[in-house]
C-alpha cells in the first residue's frame, strides 16, 4: 500500500489507528492488503481477551443451532468455574458436536486443562474441534491429549501463531489430522500435504459431480508424499479403476469410513465395478483396519461391499448406520449378518441403526464373544425368546427401538448381565405390543459395576427402582410425565453425581435428596411455577455442594416477567446465585448456584419481543 | 505564565504560552533536560513537524490546555471511537494528508489527547466499511491473491459472529 497515506504512517501508529477497531472492522481491515493484515491479525489475536467479554452472547448465538460452541478460554484458567458451569450446561441440556476453542496459554501443563479433557471423556459424541493457539507446542501436545481422548474427532487448526511475533503464521508440523473437501485443488491439496508431514488421517470426500479422476489423483500425491494415513472417510466413491496403483498408501489405514448415501443405484448393483474399489481397500488392509463404518441408504443390494473369502479382515469396531426402504429391509439385514460372522472372533464395538433384530441376528450376536459394546439404536426387535448372555458386555443402548417388554426384563434379570453391565440406556424404548404396556422388575435386580442408568420417557412401573439395585451408579436420567418417579427409590443410589428427575412436587423427598446423596453435584428437577420459590429455597438450604441446579418449571408467558422479579429478590438475597432463563413453548428458568454464568436462549416468537428485557435484565445481574 | 519560542522545520518562530507548550511532553523534557530558564530567549527546535501543522497543534494545545493529564488507567480502558467532542470534530475536519501529518506530530511531541483523537478520527474512517471500502477510502491497492483472500477468511473465520 505504497501509494496510501496510511501507509506513510510507521507501523506503531497504523497499530494505534487499528486498535481502536472493534473485531468486525479489524476482520475486514485483514482483507484489505497483506501489511494491513498483518497488524490486523496481531489485533485480532490480542483482543481475542477481549472477546470474553462477548462470549456469552457469542455462545448463546452458536448453541442456538444446538452443535456448535465457541469457548475463548482465556479464563480458562483463572476462572475454571466459569468454564466448567458452561460445561455443565451444555453437557446437560445441548448435543454439542463443535467446539472452537482459542487457546490463549501454552500448554505447559495438562493440568490446567483438565475440566476440559473431562468435558471431552463424557461427551464422545463431540466430532469437531477448532482450534487456535499462539503457541506450535500447545497446539500439538494439546491435540495429542485430545486425540488420546476422542481418537476419531476431527481436528480443524484455524490459525497458529509461534510464540516469536514476527515469523508470522505457521503450520504445526506434527499435525495428524485433516478434513480435506473436494472443493480443494490439486495444487492446493499437494501444498497442504507437504506442510503436514506427519499426517495419519485424512477425511476426504469427494462428490460424484467432481472430476472422477479426482481421488486418484490424490491417491497419487499421497503416494508420493508417504502419507502412512491411519483414517479415510469416503464418500460417494464413484468406480476408480485407475486408483488401483496407488492403494498401497493405505498400509497402515486403521479406521475406514465408507458413505454411499444416495450414490448407488440399481444399474451400480448390476454392474458391481463401484465396489471393486473397496473390495481392494479390504485387500490391502486386512492386517490394519480395525474400524470400519457403513453409512448406507437407499434402495441398493449391497452384498458386494462384503469382504470376498480370502481377504481376512480382523475388525474390532463395527457402525452399520442403515436406511433403507422398506423393500430392501431383508437385504440390509442380511448383509450385517454375513459381516458379522465374518468378525465374530474379534469385534468388540458394534453399533447398528435402524435395522430389524430377529432371533437370528440376536444369537449371531452373542457369538461374539469380545462384545463389550452394544447400540441397537432405533432398530425394530423382533427378537422374543431368552436374551443370551453377552459374558462381556459392558455398554448397552437401546435409544429409541421397539422391543417385547417381557423379553428385555428376562434379559436385565440375567445375574450374568448384572455382573458386567456399567452403563444402560433404556430412552424412548417402546412396546412391541400394547401401547399401555410399562417396563417393570419382576425379580430384584442387583447390577454390580453399573454408573449410568438413563430412563429418559421410558414407561416403567412406578416401583421399577425400588427393585433395582445398583450401588455405584453415580447417573441417573429419569423424565416421563404421567407419574412422579419416588423419591424413596433414588435414595438408595448414594454415590449419585448427576440427577435428572423431570416432574416433581414431593418436597419431603427433595429434601431428603438433597441431604443424604453426598456426592451429588447435578440435579434437574421439574416443577410447577407456584413451587418454584419453594425449591429454589430447598436449594439454598440444603444444596450447598450442588454444582448445577436445573428447575424446569412449567407456567404461562405471562407470569414468567413477576417470576423474574422475584427471582431476582432471591438471588440478591444470595449473591452466590446466579440464574438461567431458558424459554421454549413452555418456559423454562434454570438456576445455577456456581458464581458462574447467565445464558439468554431464544427460542420462540414470545421470547424475542422480550428479549431487551431479559437481556437488559442480566446485564445487571451479570455486572 | 511565560512565553516560549518553538521553531518549526520550515523555519518559522512560534511564540506561545509555557503552559500550552507544556502539552508536549517531548518539549517539556527539552525543557527540562536543557534546563531553559524562564524568560530567557531560547528557541525550541522542533525539526519533524512544519509550521502548518505546528500551528494546528497549537491551536488544539490551548483549546485544551486545562483538559487533566490521561492516566495509565486510560490506557488499559477498551479503546472508544465514539467519544470524540464536536470541538475536535470540526477542528480535524481537513485533508488526509493533514490528518497523518497531525498523527506523526502528535506522536512526536507526544502529546497522548491529540494523538487519540486522530487515531479515532481515522478509525472511524474505517469503521463499518468493506474491505473495498477501506481501499478506496485510503487508496490501498489490494496485493492479495484470491486464493490468500480466502485463506484470510478461514483463518478468522473462529471470530466472526454467528
Amino acid at each position: 500500500m505504497d501509494d496510501s497515506i496510511l501507509a506513510q504512517l510507521p507501523v506503531e501508529l497504523q497499530f494505534e489507528v487499528l486498535d481502536r477497531l472493534a473485531f468486525q472492522d479489524l476482520l475486514s481491515c485483514s482483507l484489505v492488503c497483506r501489511e494491513l493484515a498483518e497488524l490486523a491479525n496481531e489485533l485480532i489475536v490480542k483482543k481475542g481477551s477481549l472477546k470474553i467479554k462477548y462470549t456469552f452472547p457469542v455462545i448463546t448465538n452458536l448453541i442456538r443451532s444446538y452443535r456448535c460452541f465457541s469457548l475463548i478460554d482465556q479464563h480458562f484458567l483463572n476462572e475454571a468455574e466459569k468454564i466448567r458451569n458452561i460445561l455443565y450446561i451444555l453437557t446437560q441440556s445441548m448435543k454439542v458436536r463443535e467446539i472452537k476453542l482459542l487457546l490463549l496459554e501454552d500448554f505447559e501443563s495438562p493440568d490446567k486443562f483438565s475440566e476440559f479433557f473431562d468435558f471431552l471423556t463424557c461427551n464422545p459424541e463431540i466430532t469437531t474441534l477448532s482450534l487456535t493457539s499462539f503457541y506450535e507446542l500447545t497446539l500439538n501436545e494439546f491435540i495429542g491429549k485430545i486425540r488420546s481422548i476422542l481418537p476419531q474427532i476431527n481436528v480443524h487448526i484455524l490459525k497458529a501463531f509461534e510464540n516469536d511475533k514476527n515469523a508470522g503464521f505457521i503450520v504445526p508440523k506434527k499435525l495428524r489430522s485433516l478434513e480435506v473437501f473436494s472443493e480443494m485443488t490439486e495444487i492446493q491439496l499437494l501444498t497442504t500435504l507437504k506442510s503436514y508431514p506427519n499426517l495419519r488421517s485424512l477425511r476426504y470426500c469427494l462428490k460424484t459431480d467432481k472430476n472422477t479422476k479426482e481421488l486418484s489423483e490424490v491417491m497419487k500425491i499421497l503416494k508420493l508424499e508417504r502419507v502412512p494415513l491411519e483414517k479415510l472417510s469416503l464418500s460417494d466413491i464413484e468406480c476408480l479403476e485407475e486408483t488401483t496403483p496407488s492403494l498401497s498408501v493405505f498400509t497402515n489405514l486403521k479406521t475406514l469410513t465408507l458413505n454411499f448415501r444416495e450414490s448407488l443405484t440399481s444399474e451400480d448393483n448390476e454392474s458391481g465395478q463401484k465396489f471393486k474399489f473397496v473390495q481392494k481397500l479390504y485387500s490391502n488392509n486386512f492386517r490394519t483396519l480395525k474400524k470400519l463404518k457403513f453409512e448406507i441408504s437407499g434402495t441398493m443390494s449391497i452384498y458386494n461391499l462384503l469382504p470376498s473369502k480370502d481377504v481376512n479382515l480382523v475388525l474390532e469396531d463395527m457402525v452399520f448406520d442403515m436406511s433403507f426402504s422398506d423393500n430392501h429391509d431383508e437385504d440390509a439385514l442380511k448383509f450385517v449378518k454375513l459381516f458379522i460372522n465374518q468378525q465374530l472372533s474379534s469385534i468388540k464395538i458394534l453399533y447398528i441403526e435402524c435395522l430389524e433384530i430377529d432371533d437370528e441376528m440376536m444369537n449371531l450376536l452373542s457369538e461374539c464373544e469380545h462384545l463389550e459394546k452394544l447400540s441397537l439404536i432405533t432398530c425394530n426387535i423382533s427378537f422374543e425368546t431368552i436374551w443370551p448372555s453377552f459374558l462381556k458386555l459392558k455398554h448397552l443402548d437401546m435409544t429409541d427401538s421397539s422391543i417385547t417388554y417381557s423379553s428385555l426384563q428376562g434379559f436385565l434379570g440375567n445375574y450374568r448381565i448384572q455382573n458386567t453391565l456399567e452403563s444402560l440406556s433404556l430412552e424412548r424404548i417402546h412396546p412391541k405390543r400394547g401401547r399401555k404396556k410399562q417396563l417393570k422388575v419382576t425379580s430384584p435386580y442387583n447390577f454390580q459395576k453399573l454408573t449410568k442408568l438413563n430412563l429418559l420417557i421410558c414407561n416403567m412401573k412406578v416401583d421399577f427402582l425400588n427393585k433395582f439395585h445398583a450401588p455405584e451408579l453415580k447417573q441417573l436420567n429419569y423424565d416421563y410425565h404421567d407419574f412422579e418417579l419416588p423419591l424413596t427409590s433414588v435414595v438408595q443410589f448414594q454415590k449419585l453425581n448427576v440427577l435428572c428427575l423431570g416432574n416433581h412436587s414431593d418436597f419431603d423427598g427433595i429434601s431428603n435428596i438433597l441431604t443424604k446423596l453426598t456426592d451429588l453435584e447435578v440435579f434437574e428437577i421439574g416443577v410447577h411455577s407456584s413451587l418454584l420459590t419453594t425449591v429454589i429455597k430447598y436449594l439454598l438450604v440444603y444444596g450447598g455442594r450442588i454444582k448445577l441446579a436445573k428447575i424446569v418449571c412449567t407456567c404461562l408467558a405471562e407470569v414468567i416477567e413477576s417470576l423474574e422479579v422475584s427471582f431476582k429478590e432471591t438471588v440478591h438475597n444470595y449473591p452466590g446465585f446466579h440464574l438461567e432463563f431458558r424459554k421454549e413453548r413452555e418456559k423454562f428458568i434454570k438456576f445455577s448456584n456456581l458464581n458462574t454464568t447467565i445464558i439468554v436462549h431464544t427460542y420462540d416468537q414470545a421470547y424475542r419481543e422480550h428479549s431487551q428485557f431479559y437481556e437488559n435484565f442480566l446485564c445487571t445481574l451479570w455486572e | 505564565m511565560p512565553n516560549i519560542k518553538l521553531q518549526s522545520s520550515d523555519g518559522e518562530i512560534f511564540d506561545t504560552s509555557l503552559d500550552i507548550a507544556l502539552c508536549s511532553l517531548t518539549i517539556k523534557t527539552m525543557i527540562d533536560d536543557c534546563g531553559i530558564d524562564e524568560g530567557e530567549d531560547t528557541v525550541v527546535p522542533l525539526p519533524n513537524v512544519n509550521s502548518t501543522i505546528l500551528r494546528k497543534v497549537l491551536t488544539w494545545a490551548q483549546y485544551h490546555k486545562d483538559d487533566p493529564q490521561p492516566t495509565e488507567d486510560d490506557d488499559s480502558k477498551e479503546k472508544r471511537t465514539d467519544d470524540i467532542s464536536s470541538w475536535d470534530a470540526d477542528f480535524l475536519k481537513v485533508d488526509q494528508g493533514t490528518l497523518f501529518e497531525l498523527i506523526l506530530a502528535a506522536n512526536y511531541l507526544d502529546i497522548k489527547g491529540l494523538l487519540d483523537v486522530t487515531c479515532k478520527t481515522v478509525a472511524n474512517m474505517i469503521k463499518g466499511k468493506t474491505p473495498e471500502e477501506i481501499r478506496k477510502t485510503f487508496n490501498i491497492k489490494n496485493d492479495f491473491t484470491p486464493a490468500e483472500e480466502e485463506q484470510v477468511r478461514k483463518e478468522n473465520e473462529w471470530c466472526e459472529e454467528k
